[in-house]
């Protein structure tokens, strides 16, 4: 049984962790100085002074992801011994991150790699199982660069991705935020296409999952290179 | 996680499910969830899915 502090009946000791269940009206009040900054309010909404002098109830962002859509990125390798230094523009990886990378031309061969270190935005490390002296050309698969509440994408099409939720949304009557890096090669503007699948048929957001597709000005399907999605509930 | 998930598009082609690494699924709990009911699907390498997407929508599911 935890300690609990009540407003009402004060400090009530207990043998682990500790409770803040606020007052017997099922209200819990943060104060500074005797103003209220948060609440949280007896239906279990969060509220919050921002900054802007009252107290609000905060939404929050219940998922997201930022993954490459482009499928392989490709760059430079050189290993010396076991170690593995790749040069990929604006990789996006971090330390401990788990990588499939193939290699065109030198000696190294495929493997599934953890990032053994991250040197700048353009260059991270790997350790090879395999020790040798080579370089030359290289391809890293289709990475989530960070997620939070999102158990996959998937990859429906050019353009064309779910975005899967670990735990699902209360109701399917959410907020999409997407955006995109821009399509150099067809046109620089682009837009994304909540719950649709690139057809004038829409793809109806469900609890557990949301489908954005990614165009040109044209119209054209194409893959991102960045594709950022965020669900506000 | 270098695995990934394929099953067959109602329009003939494949759809690819990547999984996230810190979702804290195993690859089979993923497909369990993120697979459409009915859908037959399979978990394959990585290094199965073609690197080449110029013709991405012209894959089939075999």
């Amino acid at each position: 049984m935890p300690s609990t502090i009540n407003s009402d009946n004060g400090i009530v000791s207990g043998t682990s962790g500790l409770k803040t269940s606020g007052g017997n009206d099922g209200i819990t009040n943060f104060q500074q100085n005797g103003t209220t900054q948060a609440t949280i309010t007896a239906a279990g909404l969060f509220q919050f002074n921002s900054g802007y002098g009252s107290v609000a109830t905060a939404y929050g962002c219940r998922a997201w992801v930022n993954f490459n859509g482009a499928g392989t990125l490709t760059g430079t390798y050189s290993q010396s011994g076991t170690t593995i230094t790749v040069t990929i523009t604006s990789h996006g990886l971090s330390q401990g991150q788990s990588v499939y990378i193939t290699f065109q031309t030198g000696a190294a061969s495929a493997e599934a790699f953890t990032v053994t270190s991250v040197t700048n935005a353009n260059v991270f490390v790997v350790t090879s199982a395999t020790s040798r002296t080579t370089s030359g050309n290289c391809t890293l698969a289709t990475v989530i660069r960070a997620s939070g509440n999102v158990s996959s994408i998937t990859d429906n099409g050019t353009g064309d991705y779910t975005v899967n939720f670990t735990t699902a949304m209360p109701d399917a009557n959410y907020s999409v935020n997407a955006n995109n890096s821009p399509n150099f090669a067809g046109a620089f503007s682009c837009g994304a296409g909540l719950f649709s699948n690139g057809t004038p048929t829409e793809t109806a957001p469900t609890t557990s999952a949301a489908r954005v597709f990614f165009g040109n000005t044209a119209g054209a399907a194409y893959d991102p290179k960045y594709v950022c999605i965020s669900i506000f509930r | 996680m270098n695995s990934r998930i394929i099953y067959p598009t109602d329009e003939g082609g494949v759809s690819v499910i990547v999984p996230a690494p810190e979702c804290g699924l195993t690859i089979e709990e993923i497909a369990a969830k993120d697979v459409p009911a009915g859908k037959p699907f399979k978990i394959v390498d990585v290094s199965d899915i073609p690197e080449d997407r110029t013709f991405r929508n012209a894959w089939e599911y075999v």
